[in-house]
């Protein structure tokens, strides 16, 4: 399975690569923006988005709801990891339909649950 | 009749003359008193003006000042970073040594049994003669190995414990991240007192404040940043029972089982 990690810090992406290297998956390619996460996706065949939501150029709400619009991409599944820990900010990417959730700081363990929740889900 | 209806006329429109100088005499001092107050508040004025433009001129040096604070941050967090990987590698190349070394340990065991069965094989009858003494030495080598079996274990502990350790470490770099985004969020605000602070300069006749500039405000253009970022123990933020009922209310920060609970039913 392979992963899109997306977020404009360096240390976060490679936090994120290493966490899920950590929980098994290792198949792992990067973008700093939401616009080259988009030039990623249609040029590479990617399984699972994990996108932050601050970030220049295109944030990850606005890549949510790319994807989402995307004729071939929409059903890609996406887990926002983010700061943003107001009520208001998870309806809000909820409403955008990312398919989970995740406020930093995570650990493995909850990377790797969100992760198991939505391909249970999507299965 | 008409010229002495125009003369009352007159003297009426003297009368409010009058009174109008009259009002003029008595407004004289207290405008003269206006006039000695705004002299007297004019300098004060100019204190404050300079004051509004020596703020505003330092707010550029303290904006760049977070800003390096959140590059050194970076390269900190970068440096920990690098050397963590190395512990990792490092703890997973002794995890593989270890392995092995314990997969030798069972080939050396079982070898031994196989030895033993080609020794009563050939031996036969002549094998009680030497089995007492093939026990004791093979206890002693079995004693080695479980010493070493047990050395093994104790070193296997000791690197799944700094692999935890340096996950921990890796996990909590999410700080700088956090931190940053605080920063910029500071930054910001920096960026839009300067702004206000120009304006009022500007209005109060004096020079704009970005004409006494010679630091330029790093803001990056685009920065992007939550103000709300905080820092709390992974998983800290956990309810039993979420009360989704109350989920939509502004200002409020969601928990883990908040969200958990809202993505369930999605």
């Amino acid at each position: 399975m392979k992963f899109l990690v997306v977020d404009d810090s360096p240390t976060m992406r490679r936090i994120v690569c290493n966490a899920l290297m950590e929980i098994g998956y290792t198949d792992l390619t990067e973008a700093e923006d939401g616009q080259k996460a988009m030039d990623k996706l249609t040029s590479e065949e990617v399984d699972f988005v994990i996108t932050d939501w601050n970030m220049p150029v295109m944030n990850g709400l606005e890549l949510t709801r790319s994807i989402r619009k995307h004729e071939t991409l929409g059903n890609l599944p996406i887990l926002m990891v983010t700061t943003r820990g107001l009520k208001e900010d998870v309806l809000s990417a909820m409403q955008a339909k990312v398919n989970n959730y995740v406020i930093k700081p995570f650990t493995p363990d909850i990377l790797r649950d969100k992760i198991d929740m939505i391909l249970k889900i999507g299965s | 009749m008409n010229n002495a209806t125009d003369i009352q006329r007159t003297l009426d429109r003297l009368d409010e003359l009058r009174s109008i100088f009259v009002l003029g005499q008595r407004a004289v001092p207290f405008i003269e008193e206006v006039v000695l107050l705004i002299k007297d508040m004019s300098p004060l004025l100019e204190n404050i003006n300079g004051s509004l433009q020596d703020s505003a001129s330092k707010l550029p040096s303290a904006s760049s000042q977070l800003e390096s604070v959140s590059q050194a941050t970076e390269m900190a967090t970068t440096e920990i970073l690098n050397l963590v990987d190395l512990a990792l590698m490092k703890c997973n190349e002794l995890g593989k040594r270890i392995e092995a070394t314990g997969a030798h340990v069972a080939h050396v065991r079982g070898e031994n049994l196989s030895f033993k069965k080609v020794l009563e094989d050939t031996l036969g009858l002549a094998w009680p003669a030497v089995a007492a003494a093939y026990e004791s030495h093979a206890g002693v080598q079995e004693s080695s190995l479980r010493a070493m079996e047990k050395s093994l274990g104790t070193q296997q502990e000791a690197v799944n414990v700094l692999k935890e350790g340096m996950t921990q470490i890796m996990m909590s770099l999410q700080v700088q991240d956090i931190t940053s985004q605080q920063i910029a969020s500071v930054n910001h605000l920096i960026h839009t007192t300067r702004e206000r602070l120009n304006k009022l300069t500007e209005n109060l006749g004096a020079r704009s404040v970005d004409e006494y500039d010679d630091v330029n405000l790093r803001l990056q253009s685009g920065a992007t940043f939550d103000s709300n970022a905080r820092y709390d123990l992974p998983g800290l933020r956990e309810v039993t029972e979420p009360e989704l009922a109350e989920f939509d209310s502004a200002g409020d920060f969601a928990t883990m089982g908040d969200i958990d609970a809202l993505f369930a039913n999605q």
